[in-house]
């Protein structure tokens, strides 16, 4: 029946279409794993050195992976509590009207694209910074960390508000119909509520942060080595400045390359596990 | 002692806020009035001379409008057609959430990574040159996930009985889907993808190698050729920040870039809160 073959025609094209979107991040998966192969059977555990000198036979990617963290950490740590008090002052102190009017801004500001804050970063923040603690450069893994705080802030403080301004009004009634004032309120009614879907927040926040390229490739100085001073007031490298900066210039079919592809990899490890824990259909931004 | 502790919170709340409103209205002053000092209409009507210092931004514009356009026609249809088939077809509750958690994954992964997937298959695996269609290739793949699920959701929401009084007509599952789902489809996915584009306008590391060189482009008159983007320029210019001229171009492509974004993505969330007032 040529009907009942439209049914089926149709069917297929809409399934394959289905196979090509979900097959994507499999595929990404997988050819980097293929193409970092040589670089785990060939170096292995030299990968896990401090030291990054291909002339020299030497693939340590611990220097970028300490860069990462450090600036990662530094920006959740100034930019956690930021967005947390700002998105109760929003939802708690602030009237609905002028909610709308902030809250837009963020939408504004979290929209806007990496390189720009890069920009902002290498023009602004560096010679800022310098002058400030009187170095003789501002490309420190210190301005990365700030750039990122500034970068993931908007994004922290709308959805944390969204968050707040879910709990229903009946929950704060109560609270204060039991003797309780508003920072009572806060602390033992509303940041209880919210801990799962706040630590969810914190988590995508970390994982953009993690994940950002352009706006830190400019500021964070761009040196392969292990920062010899604890202080975070030294030029540094993270995971992906360094892919950003020096991919092109390895060649095809070269371990530095290959290495290159592995930090890659590492890169999607907190987006997978992420895609793990928040598998429940929720609408994505 | 309660009191105490009262201001205190109370303090640190309106001191967080202040400390981000600040800096938000900071960058944004910023942003616009170096933006607006750079900009003229030579600076749109003139391509870049001498690393972008001097010139204007002509034939980025061209090339990130074309490039994300591409990206969209490339997009769109396989985006409908694969919620289409997760809303219709895909009724086990098992792959359903399988497919969620993939395309989370998609929308989550960092765009650095993008880049280096398509400098490895594109170039690399498959030996193609670069040229602007493979940025617009790697782009819609970005785009996809948002795509997808602005599409399925509008889908999701379509109430039962309209759903049920088509097959009481009689229509099959495919008729039902040909005559009354791909309009409905198309009207979520358009939403979603003003979105997307606002996303992937801005975006530099996924095209930076197999997309765009950095001086000389024009607009291209075949396939095989790169393009420059505003994104890819402004990393030009910021990489020569020391030189105030590139800096000053560097505010006026920036601008130019929010404006872009800002507008695509007014247009997006204005379509889909009017979705969410219509059944």
């Amino acid at each position: 029946m040529p009907s009942c073959r439209k049914e089926l025609g149709l069917k297929y094209v809409l399934g394959l279409s289905f196979f090509v979107v979900a097959s994507m991040p499999i595929i990404i998966f997988l050819v980097l794993l293929i193409q970092s192969k040589r670089a785990f059977f060939e170096v292995g555990w030299g990968l896990f050195s401090t030291t990054w000198f291909p002339a020299g036979q030497e693939y340590g990617i611990l220097a970028m992976l300490y860069g990462s963290l450090v600036v990662v950490l530094l920006a959740l740590s100034i930019a956690v509590p930021l967005a947390l008090f700002s998105a109760l002052a929003l939802s708690e102190f602030i009237p609905k009207s002028c909610r709308l009017v902030i809250k837009s801004l963020l939408e504004i500001l979290a929209g806007i694209p990496s390189i720009i804050y890069g920009l902002l970063g290498v023009v602004i923040l560096c010679p800022w910074l310098e002058q400030v603690f009187d170095i003789s450069t501002g490309r420190t893994l210190f301005a990365g960390g700030l750039l990122l705080a500034l970068m993931i802030l908007p994004m922290m403080i709308s959805l944390l508000e969204d968050v707040f301004s879910q709990i229903p009004n009946e929950y704060r009634d109560n609270a204060s119909s039991l003797g309780l004032n508003k920072s009572q309120t806060i602390t033992s009614l509303l940041i209880p509520i919210s801990k799962s879907h706040g630590f969810n927040i914190v988590l995508l926040a970390m994982s953009k942060a993690l994940g950002e390229t352009m706006a830190v490739m400019l500021v964070i100085g761009c040196v392969d080595q292990f920062p010899n001073f604890w202080l975070p007031l030294s030029a540094g490298q993270t995971v992906t400045s360094k892919l950003g900066r020096d991919l092109g210039n390895y060649s095809f079919y070269s371990i530095e390359f290959s290495v290159m592809i592995a930090m890659a990899l590492i890169l999607l490890i907190p987006t997978i596990l992420f895609g793990f824990i928040l598998r429940n259909g929720r609408d994505i931004k | 002692m309660n009191k105490v502790y009262h201001y205190i919170i109370c303090f640190l709340c309106w001191l967080a806020l202040a400390i981000s409103l600040v800096l938000v209205l900071g960058v944004i002053t910023i942003l616009v009035v170096k933006g607006i000092g750079a900009i003229n209409v030579s600076f749109i009507t003139q391509p870049a001379t001498n690393f972008g210092k001097e010139g204007g931004v002509l034939y980025q514009i061209i090339g990130s409008l074309l490039m994300v356009s591409v990206a969209f026609l490339l997009s769109f249809p396989i985006a409908i057609a694969a919620a289409l088939y997760k809303s219709e077809y895909l009724k086990d509750e098992k792959w359903q959430h399988r497919s969620d958690m993939l395309l989370h994954i998609l929308n989550g992964i960092p765009s650095i990574v993008f880049g280096v997937f398509a400098l490895l298959f594109f170039i690399n695996i498959c030996g193609a040159y670069i040229s602007w269609w493979l940025g617009s290739l790697i782009l819609a793949i970005m785009m996809l996930p948002i795509l997808t699920f602005s599409s399925y959701f509008y889908l999701q929401r379509l109430s039962p009985e309209i759903r049920e009084s088509c097959l009481a007509l009689g229509l099959t599952k495919g008729q039902f889907i040909r005559s009354f789902l791909l309009k409905r489809s198309f009207a979520g996915a358009v939403s979603g993808s003003f979105l997307g584009l606002a996303r992937i306008l801005g975006e530099t590391a996924p095209i930076m190698w197999v997309a765009t060189i950095f001086a000389g482009a024009g607009i291209p008159s075949s396939w095989n050729e790169p393009v420059a983007t505003l994104a890819t320029h402004i990393l030009i210019l910021a990489q020569q920040a020391n030189h105030p001229l590139a800096v000053a171009n560097g505010w006026g492509a920036s601008l130019i870039l929010i404006s872009l974004v800002f507008i695509l993505a007014a247009i997006g969330f204005a379509m889909r809160r009017k979705q969410l007032q219509v059944q």
